[in-house]
C-alpha cells in the first residue's frame, strides 16, 4: 500500500470535482489511442491485470489495512495509458465495495496513475542501462515515494494543515507591536513586550495543529512501511518474470 | 474486501431491497450520498447513520459483516479527522462517520443489486469500453480467486506460509505472485480469442430487463430526497 484510499466526505467539493475533470480528460486521451481491433485486443488485458490488482488488494498484510497493489508493476508492463484505464476501473470497483470513496475515484486514480507512469518511465527510460534488480528497486521506490508525497500533500493541503503548521502571522503581529511599545514606553514596556512575546508564542503553540500533525506523521509511517513491502514485492516479481516471461517486461516498448 | 461474498448477497438475496428497480436504487444512493457529504453536524450524520442501520435490518442484510466492511474507510479518514480535532471536535467525529456512512450506502446498493444490472445503468453514463473493462475485471477476479486458492494450497503442502520457514515462505509468495501474473496475462489472451470467436464487436450487452417504474417506488424516492435534504441542512 503506497497511497490512501481517500474516502467520501474528506475532500472539499473543488478538489474531488477537479480530480474527476482531469481524470476524464486523461481517460479520453487514453481511449482515443485505442480504436477498433486494438481496443478489442487490449480489453481482456486490462480486465486481467485489473483483476490481479483487485486480488492483491484484497489480501491484508497484518492488522493494519496494508496490502500490495502492484501499481508500479502494472505501469512497467502495461505502460502509462493502459495502466490509467486499469487503475480507473479498479478504483470504481473498489469504491463500490466501500474501499475508497465514489467521489474520490478521480483523485485516487490520478495519484495511482502518476505512480504507474513514473514507474514505467524510470524502468524503461531513465534507468534502462542499469542492472535489472537496481532498475526495478529504484523505479518502484521512487514511484511509490511520489505517490506518498502526493497523498500527504493532498491531505495537508485539503485540511489546511500546512498553513496551521506555520504560525507566521503571529510573528508578524509581534514585529508590528514591538517597535512601537519600546520607543514609547522605554524599559517598563520592554518587559511588557517580553510578556506579549511569550503570550504570542503560547498562542502560536496552541494554534499549531498538533493532532493533525500526529495523524499525518502516523500516516507517513504506515505509508513508508507500505513502500518497503511494495518495492520488495515488485523487485521479486520482476525477477521472476525476467526468468519465466521476459517478453512481458518489454510489452510496453513493443507497443 | 469480500467481493465474492457481496456478489453472493446480490445474486441470491431475497430481501426487500432486491426487488426494487436498479434505477430507483441508484438514484436513492446518489441522494443519500449527497446528503451525507454535505452534512456538517453530528446530529445530521447521526440521523443518516441510524437510517442506514435500520435499512440494513429492513433489507435483511447481514448486519455485522457489512458494518465491519463499512468501518474500513474510517482508518483513512483519521488524518482528516485529527486535523479538525483542535479547531472543531464535532467535525472531527463527523468526518469518519461521513466516510463510514457513505461506504455503507454503496455496500447496501451493491449487496442488493447484481453487477450486470448495475453496469447496465452505469453504461448510460460511461463509455462502452470502460463498462466492458469493468465487466471483464469483475469476471476475471472470480477466475483468479480459484487459481490463487489452488496455488496457496500447493504452497502449504510444500511447507510454505509458516513462521518456521520464513525466508522460504517469502520467496514462495513472490514466486506465486509472479506465476499469478503470467497466468493472468495468458488468461486475458485466451479470453480475447474466445470473445473474437463469439463475434465480440466492442460492446458486451448487459441490459437490464425493462421494468415499469412503480409509482410507489418513485414516491418513496421523492420522500427520501425531501427528507435527506431536510436532515443534511440540520445544524
Amino acid at each position: 500500500m503506497s497511497h490512501i484510499h481517500l474516502p467520501d466526505g474528506t475532500l472539499p467539493l473543488f478538489w474531488w470535482l477537479s480530480g474527476y475533470a482531469v481524470t476524464a480528460l486523461l481517460l479520453f486521451l487514453a481511449m482515443r489511442n485505442l480504436q477498433g481491433e486494438q481496443a478489442r485486443r487490449k480489453l481482456p488485458f486490462i480486465g486481467a491485470i485489473g483483476a490481479l490488482m483487485l486480488l492483491t488488494m484484497s489480501v491484508p498484510l497484518g492488522p493494519l489495512p496494508l496490502h500490495l497493489n502492484l501499481t508500479v508493476l502494472i505501469g512497467i508492463i502495461a505502460g502509462p495509458s493502459l495502466s490509467l484505464l486499469t487503475i480507473f476501473v479498479v478504483n470504481i470497483l473498489l469504491a463500490l465495495l466501500g474501499h475508497g470513496g465514489i467521489t474520490t475515484v478521480g483523485v485516487n486514480t490520478l495519484i495511482l496513475s502518476c505512480e504507474a507512469a513514473l514507474g514505467w518511465y524510470l524502468f524503461h527510460r531513465l534507468f534502462q542501462q542499469r542492472r535489472l534488480a537496481w532498475r526495478t528497486m529504484l523505479a518502484a521506490a521512487l514511484s511509490l515515494l511520489l505517490s506518498i508525497t502526493l497523498s500527504i500533500s493532498l491531505v495537508g493541503a485539503s485540511t489546511g494543515l500546512w498553513t496551521a503548521a506555520l504560525p507566521h502571522s503571529h510573528h508578524e503581529e509581534l514585529e508590528e507591536h514591538a517597535p512601537v511599545t519600546q520607543h514609547e514606553h522605554g524599559h517598563h514596556d520592554h518587559e511588557h513586550t517580553h510578556e506579549l512575546a511569550q503570550a504570542t508564542f503560547g498562542e502560536a503553540v496552541n494554534s499549531f495543529n498538533l493532532w493533525g500533525m500526529v495523524g499525518l506523521g502516523g500516516l507517513v509511517l504506515v505509508l513508508l512501511l507500505g513502500l518497503l513491502i511494495e518495492a520488495l514485492a515488485t523487485w521479486g516479481i520482476v525477477g521472476y518474470l525476467s526468468r519465466v516471461r521476459p517478453d512481458l517486461l518489454q510489452l510496453s516498448l513493443v507497443e | 474486501m469480500k467481493l465474492a461474498y457481496i456478489d453472493l448477497l446480490a445474486t441470491s438475496g431475497q430481501g426487500r431491497l432486491h426487488s426494487i428497480s436498479t434505477t430507483i436504487k441508484i438514484s436513492a444512493g446518489v441522494v443519500l450520498l449527497v446528503g451525507i457529504i454535505i452534512s456538517q453536524s453530528l446530529l445530521s450524520i447521526g440521523i443518516f447513520g441510524l437510517f442506514l442501520l435500520l435499512l440494513l435490518f429492513w433489507a435483511s442484510l447481514p448486519f455485522a459483516r457489512l458494518l465491519s466492511m463499512a468501518t474500513y474507510p474510517t482508518f483513512f479518514s483519521l488524518p482528516f479527522a485529527l486535523a479538525q480535532l483542535q479547531t472543531s471536535p464535532a467535525l472531527a467525529v463527523v468526518v469518519p462517520l461521513r466516510a463510514a456512512s457513505s461506504a455503507l450506502v454503496l455496500l447496501i446498493l451493491i449487496s442488493t443489486t447484481p453487477y450486470p444490472l448495475l453496469l447496465a445503468v452505469i453504461s448510460r453514463v460511461l463509455p462502452a469500453f470502460l463498462v466492458d473493462a469493468i465487466f471483464l475485471t469483475y469476471r476475471m477476479f472470480f477466475l483468479l480467486v480459484g487459481t490463487l486458492d489452488r496455488l496457496l494450497l500447493s504452497m502449504r503442502l510444500r511447507g510454505a506460509l509458516s513462521w518456521r520457514n520464513c525466508w522460504f515462505s517469502i520467496r514462495a509468495t513472490v514466486s506465486v505472485l509472479g506465476l499469478m501474473f503470467v497466468q493472468t496475462i495468458s488468461m486475458g489472451e485466451r479470453l480475447h480469442q474466445a470473445y473474437t470467436l463469439r463475434g465480440y464487436k466492442g460492446q458486451i450487452v448487459c441490459a437490464e430487463r425493462p421494468k415499469k417504474l412503480i409509482l410507489r417506488e418513485c414516491l418513496g424516492l421523492a420522500v427520501l430526497s425531501g427528507l435527506t435534504m431536510g436532515v443534511s441542512l440540520l445544524g
